[in-house]
């Protein structure tokens, strides 16, 4: 009887200390699945923290471009309001410029300045549709030299004078 | 009184076991879409026409230097009001035409800034040569 009771003490403090072993074991295993799993977590709040970097830059890229646009389109504009101002610019002694009556007293002259005008308005279409300026075009600083239809975008460094 | 011992040891160590910490899957793969990249079409050079004035005064002359010059004698005309007109007309058409090309050149610095590195222009000077006016004009 005894034998038997210290067999079973036996058995009993072996798989203890078996499952003992196992347990810490897999208590390591754990722990490390636990370290990488802290691990990915870093990595997603870094990669997260790049997302919100990436968002604020994106946002000024967006401010700067509808900046840059806003600007143009001023500038577009200012063209518009020229052209209106060429057909409509009043005189010294207050008479509105009349296109019609200039034909009328000096048609040759006319056909020869809105021949000349065609002809710049044509560039006007090339640079539009993104041509290159040529030298001449940036260069101009003179009321002669420069594209009068749309002086904005032909001639950037003429400064009206 | 051996099973009565062995099998609750046994049990927990079964249930404990049941308990494992599964590692977490986090994904993160992200499939970049092909960059569209389309070019911006090629400058259109626009024909030359030539303005002609017709006046009362001067409508004899025109007609008799066109047939002279063996251009049909007609001519399609604007009043000098809607001439006005069509010059706007014209720099509102290019005004629209800039504004829609620097939109796509918005988005495509925006959107593709690695395709649009170390291109100043969408059109070299090969591509293009624009013309230059010439002095009696």
């Amino acid at each position: 009887m005894l034998g038997q009771i210290k067999l079973v003490f036996f058995f009993m403090l072996l798989s203890g200390a078996a499952g003992g072993l196992w347990y810490v074991q897999h208590l390591k295993a754990e722990n490390e699945i636990l370290t990488l799993n802290n691990a990915k977590l870093n990595d997603a709040v870094e990669q997260q923290q790049a997302v919100i970097e990436q968002q604020l830059r994106d946002i000024e890229a967006k401010t700067e471009i509808a900046d840059q646009l806003a600007k143009n389109n001023a500038k577009l504009t200012a063209d518009l309001e020229l052209a209106n101002e060429k057909f409509n610019k009043v005189n010294a002694s207050g008479e509105r410029r009349d296109v019609g009556n200039l034909a009328l007293s000096k048609p040759k002259s006319i056909e020869r300045i809105e021949r000349k005008r065609e002809q710049q308005r044509a560039r006007c279409f090339e640079i539009a549709q993104g041509s290159p300026l040529t030298e001449e075009e940036l260069n101009a600083t003179k009321k002669s030299q420069i594209n009068a239809e749309c002086t904005n975008i032909a001639n950037p460094n003429y400064i009206p004078y | 009184m051996q099973n009565a011992l062995i099998l609750p040891i046994l049990t927990i160590f079964l249930i404990s076991g049941c308990a494992s910490t599964k590692q977490l899957e986090i994904f993160t793969k992200e499939v970049e879409r092909m960059p569209l990249d389309l070019q911006l079409p090629p400058v259109e050079t626009l024909e030359q026409v030539n303005l002609i004035i017709v006046t009362s005064d001067n409508q004899e002359e025109v007609f008799a230097k066109m047939k002279e010059q063996n251009i049909d004698p007609v001519v399609f005309g604007y009043s000098d009001e809607d001439w006005e007109l069509v010059t706007k007309n014209n720099v509102r058409m290019r005004n629209q035409i800039i504004k829609l090309r620097a939109i796509i050149e918005a988005y495509k610095a925006y959107y593709e800034p690695e395709e649009q590195e170390g291109k100043e222009n969408m059109f070299t000077k090969e591509e293009f040569e624009p013309k230059k006016l010439t002095n009696d004009d």
